[in-house]
């Protein structure tokens, strides 16, 4: 029940995003995940811990 | 030889430690599968020398939102690759991947990106990606703040650009995990692989085109210079 209950509201933050930015279904998750904060890219840096290190947003930036 | 001889005349083969034996198979079933023959096609396309000595595993994981990761501790240490069973482009998911991994502990110094720290045996990757027009494209789009598209009716309608998804897919280490599995897909003439990236390269009306994957005609340079920097690195021979 928690499950489809938080599946919802992903659900519609992609469909939202593929009507805002015209974009592929695929590229509405991936872009859901990042403005949600969940990742940054398919790239995961750990601390010592084993934890994800999120970089701040001007990581962003293009090298 | 001209590097557009080096993928057809067939007189190279792959050197050194295969790519498969740097990779463990931990997951099973479909991602087990994937893997499998991903690496086999990747075997068949070139080794990685002899400096490799790394060995990481691949795990099921990932998401709907982000089929395939490469985690690593801060300090540089791999972890592993992860692929979804969900993924519906699986073969180039995981050889983006596999190009993350070789980019970040196999080319130049172990832990840091090659591709972003300036290594110079992909000076002429660097040169070729940035001509192309898919990343000219991607460039204009990073400053643009609207893009117009065709509406639904016959009309045009004007939507925002999302420059954080454009500024990610021109990070250096995309661009190269892109470069390397259209790379592998164009060299081995794999079905699966080619399947795969014709529904990456799609284009529907209505949409802002993110171009991530290159048009062939428009990838040919950064394949040249990517077979250079294989034979300078021996991963053929």
């Amino acid at each position: 029940m928690a499950e489809m209950s938080k599946a919802l509201p992903q659900e519609n933050a992609v469909k939202e995003i593929m009507h805002r930015v015209a974009c592929t279904e695929s590229e509405a998750r991936f872009i859901a995940a990042i403005e949600g904060g969940e990742i940054d890219g398919d790239c995961i840096e750990l601390d010592e811990h084993g934890r994800e290190i999120k970089p701040k947003s001007d990581s962003l930036r293009v090298a | 030889m001209p590097a557009s001889d080096m993928g057809r005349d067939k007189t190279w083969q792959p050197a050194g430690t295969p790519v498969s034996s740097i990779l463990r198979i931990e997951a099973t079933g479909k991602v087990a599968r994937v893997a499998k023959e991903s690496l086999d096609v990747i075997d068949q396309v070139h080794g990685v020398g002899l400096s490799a000595h790394v060995a990481i595993p691949i795990v099921e994981g990932g998401s709907f939102s982000r089929p395939g990761v490469f985690e690593y501790y801060k300090g540089g240490r791999p972890v592993h690759i992860e692929l979804s069973s969900r993924s519906s482009t699986p073969h180039i998911d995981f050889t983006h991947e596999v190009g993350h991994f070789l980019d970040h502990q196999v080319i130049g110094h172990p832990g840091e990106y090659a591709s972003r720290a300036g290594n110079a045996v992909l000076s002429g990757w660097r040169e070729a990606v940035e001509a192309t027009e898919a990343v000219q494209r991607l460039s204009d789009l990073s400053e643009m703040s609207r893009f117009r598209v065709s509406g639904p009716g016959g009309g045009f309608r004007y939507v925002p650009v999302d420059r954080m998804y454009v500024r990610y897919l021109l990070r250096p280490q995309e661009l190269f995990a892109r470069s390397y599995a259209q790379l592998v897909a164009m060299e081995s003439q794999n079905a699966d692989f080619l399947t795969e990236m014709a529904i990456l390269r799609a284009t529907r009306g209505g949409l802002i085109k993110y171009p991530a994957q290159w048009r062939n005609d428009d990838f040919m340079a950064i394949r040249e210079s990517l077979l250079r920097a294989i034979m300078e690195m021996k991963w053929r021979k």
